[in-house]
């Protein structure tokens, strides 16, 4: 089911493939020299009129002084715990990369940044079975993808790069799977690391939503090679 | 009919759901409820400068409150959203209002590991 190669000079060749999903994706290292924000091709209105250069800049001045049009946009939220999780990580990066990687390839960081602002936004309005007929109860896709992409607080080794749910969302108790790309960091096992992630998914999405999750596929888009210091982050 | 509310009732209900179990924070009622309201409804208690969250709307036979919430991790959704469907009722009833539907949307589940709620807390 998985099947792992690791070579003492050059790239490890990773497969993983999870139960629930067809194929195996192959997985490569990649390196870059600093986390920063491209531009992405995204619209403002994706994070409520800011863009994610302005919440990185945000994010290195503390959130001070405090702006009420970020604190009060949940998207905004959702974008800000992903950039700290990813800003946390960027020095180790750096100093993995310098020391290894002499090409700079940035792309994997695009896919995450983009993945970010993707699921920021609200999306689809998820509802809840209640019997009470005056009540309209229910959660944002966006919310859901958060809970989501939270999980990899908990999961050493992998940093989620973006989430979806497949399914009619939009009918209560609805039965759906759920597709997580993530990148995974060399020296993890990344079946342990994939399956952590699994158990974690499930138990927030459970607790917060109706949903009936059938499957949860995570495909390892990148390995990245950093200090155990980093892969011990919780 | 129409019908009768006080003054300030939107900042009340605001204060209701934000002091129901689970809630730390209220967002703008924005797209997602906003197609929802009626043509013949009127919101209450919208002023530019000091405008609340919570969209508090009379109409027909009653009232009609919409709120976008963050929520802490460690409470459950679904037992966090009928919290504050308990608050908003009774202040409601308080007031001698009738509710004809309560729109509760969770934009935003606060991660577990900043939660402010211990993982026992029971709810409602």
């Amino acid at each position: 089911m998985t099947d792992e190669h690791e070579h003492e000079h050059g790239t490890p060749e990773i497969h993983d493939t999870p139960e629930a999903q067809g194929a195996p994706e192959v997985s490569e290292v990649q390196g870059t020299a600093e986390v920063e924000v491209h531009e992405l091709g995204l619209e403002p209105s994706d994070l409520d009129g800011h863009t994610l250069e302005e919440l990185t800049d945000y994010l290195e001045a503390g959130r001070e002084p405090a702006d009420p049009s970020i604190e009060g946009s949940p998207g905004c939220q959702l974008a800000l715990d992903a950039l700290e999780q990813l800003r946390g990580l960027g020095g180790e990066l750096i100093a993995a990369d310098t020391a290894a990687m002499p090409e700079v390839d940035d792309s994997w960081v695009d896919r995450i940044l983009s993945g970010i602002a993707l699921d920021a936004r609200a999306g689809r309005r998820i509802p809840f079975d209640d019997p009470d007929p005056s009540t309209d109860f229910g959660i944002t896709e966006g919310a859901v993808r958060g809970l989501i992409r939270s999980a990899e607080n908990t999961v050493p080794g992998i940093l989620v790069g973006h989430s979806e749910l497949d399914g009619d969302v939009t009918i209560p108790g609805a039965r759906i799977r759920i597709s997580i790309e993530v990148n995974a960091f060399y020296g993890e096992s990344i079946p342990v690391a994939v399956q952590r992630l699994r158990d974690e998914v499930a138990e927030r999405v459970q607790r917060h939503t109706d949903l009936t999750v059938t499957a949860i596929d995570v495909t390892v888009r990148d390995v990245q090679r950093v200090s155990r210091s980093t892969e011990d982050r919780s | 009919m129409t019908t009768m509310v006080h003054d300030g009732l939107a900042e009340r209900v605001q204060a209701a759901v934000l002091g129901a179990p689970g809630v730390r924070n209220v967002y703008r009622a924005g797209s997602l409820v906003s197609n929802l309201v009626g043509t013949g409804a009127a919101a209450l208690g919208v002023t530019a400068a000091n405008e609340p969250l919570v969209a508090v709307i009379a109409g027909e036979g009653g009232v009609r409150v919409e709120s976008s919430l963050g929520i802490e991790y460690t409470a459950n959704a679904i037992e966090t959203l009928r919290a504050v469907r308990a608050a908003v009722a009774d202040l409601l009833a308080a007031d001698g209002l009738a509710v004809t539907a309560i729109v509760l949307t969770v934009a935003y589940v606060h991660p577990r590991e900043s939660s402010r709620l211990p993982e026992t807390v029971a709810l409602v």
